[in-house]
């Protein structure tokens, strides 16, 4: 089952394959489910509560007649629209893609400053001697095992005094401190072979150069991982750009779909409506960096 | 390892000596500097202060040192204790289940097509850019004792899960440990991606079978990856709080009641701020020690 | 870790009883606003920041409109003076809201609101300015008693009562109809409640029908309206120490885990049912004839045009009617410009006058709790709510109000979920409130 690939080939669609994919296909369904009820949500027709049972089967206004489906799917069904986003856009008025801009701004800043600092620091502490340096790993690991929210005032106040309230680089600059990426990072380097480093050296190259050169060509999925897991992090935010942040032109989206929330009613269409907008640029991104993924490196190819 | 070398000795050969080491420790100070100089400012500062909360009464606005009362309140606390053994029951059986279900996944994917691989690595992935929120409101939904799946597939009658307090806790690690644990595939999956294929067809060369060959080769080369794997998902179980808070808002009579729900209240709606301090370094004590156990057992000791 | 948690609160879940009232869904089509002059003249020129709940900057919504209305009204009678409005969400917006105050600066909020068994703890730190000296003999006589106790701590008053949303009886007149059974007067008792309860269970139009069922969760109140009907307390008046521990207490529980444990009449969640499975229940899947909710429901039925009536709560032991509520209410933070504090003070008794309903039609959308302040008379549902102001018992002044809440409930759901009885359970809630209070009095 858990095989390598020639292997596999010999045993093309043996049942053991069959019983994988099966598998694959029911995790993969659980594992959707959420996202497929968010899209529903935000297509199905405004409404206060959320629908239990769901509404989860889009039949065309044509179809939509009681009597020309069974019962069991004309109680699942819902005609399809759009009027939940065009009401986000039109009760925004239109600040819902300045919000967009805002927190593509603040994400890609996190991810760029990580990808690269993260590496750097997850090298030195995965292969570099000097002293201090497991005191200092142990102290930025366990600054991890502290919840977040007992650092919120203290930061607050410290960004208040910087004069940084209530703008962008106020946002990113505490989301820069942040250890999970060095961990990752240090981590994955430990599993790559030292032997091309060493190779590096030997033909004259410098620290930074075997660095940028050889090092992180070869971490590039982790690199990808990182980049993900970070835009992710960022992009779905909510407490401290919410802290930080006063003027509503320079909100995030979350915080700005947030404030749609009425006190004594809940837009739920309205509110998924959000949520999906908000998950098309984390699904463009994980496209465009999950392809990295694939860039093992084959050691034997590279000896060859 | 490296320890500080004491600089007082004055002979001409140490100058040279502590200059070739000094040369040798640079370049691991560079690389790591960026990063720290963030940590400096928005996270040790914090911390520190945060931690010294706990030895005071503090309030929004004013604090007062009161030694170890904080901790002394804490040990009679029977919600406190409560929310101990609830979070420690959660961790205890969601991380292995989430490692191992990580494990199998991703190594089920391995031998598939590229192409395959890609969609089921973004099929478990994508869903991440739906919120703990809306996961959780689907769980909510599927335990409803009237319309929810997992009493109908299972045919149990109307079994209200959320609302019993011998039940509710149980409904909430199901639901976590049915949740597909995302990361945990894709990281093993980038892991793999980077074991060399020769060492594989060295050993199947020497006749391991692929059960064999995935013991002795896939899972020693992946501890560096286990090891982050596990305490990160330690650390993310001990601080669960959306998830349960939404199933069941803590309830009923506290048997959902988290630590970081409690640290959570403690400090943003009781004002509480010492208090709250206290409990977060009993947390922090806690995932510590389970961090430097597993430290001590995925150490990884491979080299190829 | 990201805390999306209040943001799925206010959701999915509960309309908290911090933020309990109401939209009452009388926005009038009437935009003409009369100017009235001021009878205050202001010497502060300058800005004046107002945090408020659920406003979005240029926003259309109802909430974000009716604050921009009420602003302009302001402006234009005080034309030295620019309040610039920042919105918070409702969720996690009081994290927002409680940093900007102990920050301070200019920037800080001079004016917010915020429910009145939070209010305590703002005096307590020195956030929230008194109102005594601008309180006229007029206020109060026009405030209801009960309501300006309400904002009481130390003899002083502390924030303008803006209104009160008291929890009542929300019944599907349909269901009663499909039943035969008449509906109830405003003077039902338990027991017409019970019988009603009990003949509206079970199977209607294909569709398991239950009687009755409320949210019991931390932060709301709504079933202890049982307990207040039998005459237990939850605190003595002063806030000083537990009393729910009482036989007229344990008795209104006993009633309420009867119609779970004995009656069955209430749903198999019961126990840990959130407000909006209960809302979907009553409207959606129209299985829930009558549930405990505050105003704030009116709204969305009648956006909906979902048939429901309001009764209020049945009267109990007590022998009259009593209900528990929230009161929402704006307090001015406490700050040395004595112009700058006075400018917030006028602005504050603004925003809770009869002057602003004038000016901002729709502008209550809970029972506002001042006499004058006329409501629209097409809207019943929310006449009954304002008859029950006068008797409604707002919770008493206590800066632990937050952990007795949350102690109280936790047990309720252990009573009515059969885990302790009713007596056990009031008395472990006891035990774990007496030191907090204690604490809270030295």
């Amino acid at each position: 089952m858990l095989t390598t690939r020639p292997e596999l080939r010999r045993m093309n669609w043996s049942l053991g394959k069959l019983v994988v994919v099966a598998i694959l296909a029911v995790t993969t369904m659980i594992s959707l489910f959420p996202l497929f009820w968010m899209l529903s949500t935000a297509f199905t027709p405004a409404s206060s509560t959320i629908k239990t049972p769901p509404s989860l089967i889009p039949l065309p206004e044509s179809l939509a007649d009681p009597t020309s489906v069974p019962t069991w799917v004309a109680e699942r069904a819902y005609v399809p629209t759009i009027e939940n986003f065009q009401r986000l856009i039109r009760q925004t008025q239109g600040l819902v893609w300045r919000w967009l801009l805002n927190s593509a701004i603040i994400a890609v800043s996190i991810t760029v400053f990580h990808v690269l600092f993260d590496s750097m620091a997850g090298y030195a502490f995965a292969r570099k001697q000097f002293p201090g340096r497991n005191v200092l790993f142990w102290l930025l690991l366990s600054t991890l095992m502290i919840p977040a929210q007992v650092t919120l005032i203290p930061n607050f106040l410290l960004i208040s005094r910087m004069g940084l309230a209530d703008s962008h680089l106020g946002v990113i600059l505490p989301g820069l401190a942040d250890v999970f990426g060095i961990f990752l990072m240090r981590q994955y380097m430990q599993t790559l072979p030292k032997e091309l480093e060493e190779a590096g050296r030997l033909d004259g190259a410098g620290d930074w150069q075997v660095f940028w050169q050889i090092v992180l060509p070869l971490a590039k999925p982790a690199a990808a991982t990182l980049a993900i897991f970070m835009f992710m992090r960022s992009w779905n935010n909510f407490i401290w750009p919410l802290i930080v942040l006063r003027d509503g032109a320079k909100y995030t989206l979350p915080v700005g779909v947030a404030t749609l929330q009425g006190e004594f009613s809940t837009d739920v269409g309205l509110i998924m409506a959000g949520a999906a907008v908000a998950a098309v640029p984390m699904i463009a991104f994980f496209l465009l960096f999950q392809r990295y993924f694939l860039q093992g490196i084959r050691i034997g190819a590279l000896k060859g | 390892m490296a320890r500080a070398v004491p600089v007082s000795a004055a002979r001409t050969g140490a100058r040279a000596r502590w200059q070739v080491r000094w040369r040798k420790w640079r370049s691991g100070y560079l690389f790591v500097l960026p990063s720290m100089l963030m940590f400096l400012v928005f996270l040790f500062g914090p911390v520190l202060w945060s931690l010294l909360l706990a030895f005071q009464d503090a309030s929004l606005t004013q604090r007062e040192w009161i030694g170890l009362d904080n901790f002394v309140g804490l040990a009679d606390d029977r919600v406190f204790r409560k929310a101990l053994v609830n979070t420690l029951i959660y961790t205890a059986i969601t991380v292995p289940v989430h490692l191992l279900v990580s494990l199998i996944l991703a190594g089920m994917m391995k031998p598939l097509a590229a192409r395959w691989q890609t969609f089921f690595r973004a099929a478990y992935y994508l869903p991440a850019v739906t919120s703990v929120v809306i996961l959780a409101t689907v769980w909510r939904w599927m335990f409803n004792p009237r319309f929810g799946v997992f009493n109908q597939l299972l045919d149990l009658g109307a079994v209200p899960w959320l609302a019993r307090p011998n039940l509710a806790l149980w409904a909430v690690i199901i639901s976590a440990a049915l949740t597909i644990p995302a990361a945990g595939v894709v990281m093993y999956s980038a892991a793999m991606g980077s074991i060399p294929a020769d060492l594989y067809e060295a050993a199947g060369l020497e006749g391991a079978g692929a059960v064999r060959q995935w013991w002795d080769i896939t899972v020693p080369l992946l501890k560096p990856t286990t090891l982050y794997l596990v305490v990160m998902y330690t650390i993310w179980a001990f601080e669960v709080f959306e998830r349960v808070y939404i199933m069941t808002g803590g309830g009923p009579a506290y048997a959902t009641t988290t630590i970081v729900q409690l640290i959570y209240d403690t400090g943003f709606r009781d004002w509480q701020y010492g208090v709250a301090s206290a409990q977060a370094i009993v947390l922090f004590v806690l995932v510590g020690t389970a961090a430097a156990i597993q430290f001590r057992y995925f150490r990884s000791d491979v080299e190829y | 870790m990201s805390l999306t948690r209040r943001r799925a609160v206010q959701m999915l879940a509960a309309t908290p009883v911090a933020a309990l009232a109401a939209r009452g869904g009388m926005v009038d089509a009437r935009q003409d606003t009369t100017p009235v002059a001021s009878p205050v003249s202001l010497s502060y020129t300058g800005t004046l920041n107002w945090y408020q709940f659920g406003y979005t900057p240029g926003g259309e919504s109802v909430a974000s409109q009716l604050a921009d209305q009420a602003v302009a009204a302001f402006q234009e009678r005080h034309p030295s003076i620019t309040v610039n409005i920042v919105g918070v969400p409702f969720e996690g917006g009081q994290q927002t809201l409680d940093t900007s105050l102990a920050a301070g600066g200019t920037d800080a909020p001079d004016i917010f609101r915020i429910a009145s068994d939070r209010l305590v703890k703002y005096v307590d730190e020195g956030l929230a300015a008194a109102i005594d000296p601008y309180l006229t003999e007029a206020d109060l006589e026009d405030i209801y008693p009960n309501v300006l106790a309400g904002v009481e701590v130390d003899g002083q008053h502390w924030a303008w009562p803006l209104w009160v949303p008291p929890v009542a009886v929300y019944l599907n007149p349909e269901l009663f109809e499909a039943k035969g059974l008449e509906l109830p007067g405003d003077d039902w008792t338990y027991d017409e409640f019970r019988q009603a309860a009990q003949q509206l269970t079970g199977d209607i139009n294909g569709t398991q029908v239950y009687g009755f069922s409320s949210a019991i969760q931390p932060d709301i109140i709504n079933v202890w309206a049982f307990l207040y009907a039998d005459g237990g307390r939850v605190l003595t008046e002063d806030g000083s120490a537990y009393t729910f521990d009482s036989p007229e207490a344990v008795s209104g529980l006993q009633k309420l885990a009867d119609l779970a444990l004995t009656d069955s009449v209430t749903p198999p969640e019961f126990g840990n049912q959130m407000l909006a499975d209960i809302v979907a229940a009553f409207k959606d899947q129209r299985s829930l004839a009558m549930y405990l909710g505050a105003s704030g429901d009116i709204g969305t039925y009648r956006a909906e045009d979902i048939p429901f009536e309001v009764r209020p709560i049945p009267i109990g032991a007590a022998g009259e009617h009593v209900t528990v509520g929230g009161l929402g209410t704006f307090a001015i933070r406490q700050q040395d410009d004595a112009d700058r504090l006075a400018a917030a003070m006028a602005f504050g008794k603004f925003l809770t006058s009869a002057e602003v309903a004038e000016a901002v039609p729709g502008y209550y959308l809970a029972p506002p709790a001042r006499r004058s302040v006329q409501m629209p008379e097409d809207n019943p549902a929310m006449q009954k709510f304002v008859d029950m102001v006068s008797y409604t018992q707002l919770m008493p002044q206590t800066p632990v109000w937050g952990q007795v809440s949350a102690a109280v409930n936790a047990q309720i759901q252990a009573a009515v979920t059969g885990a302790l009885s009713p007596e056990e359970a009031l008395e472990l809630a006891g035990e774990e409130i007496a030191p907090l209070l204690e604490e809270a009095d030295a």
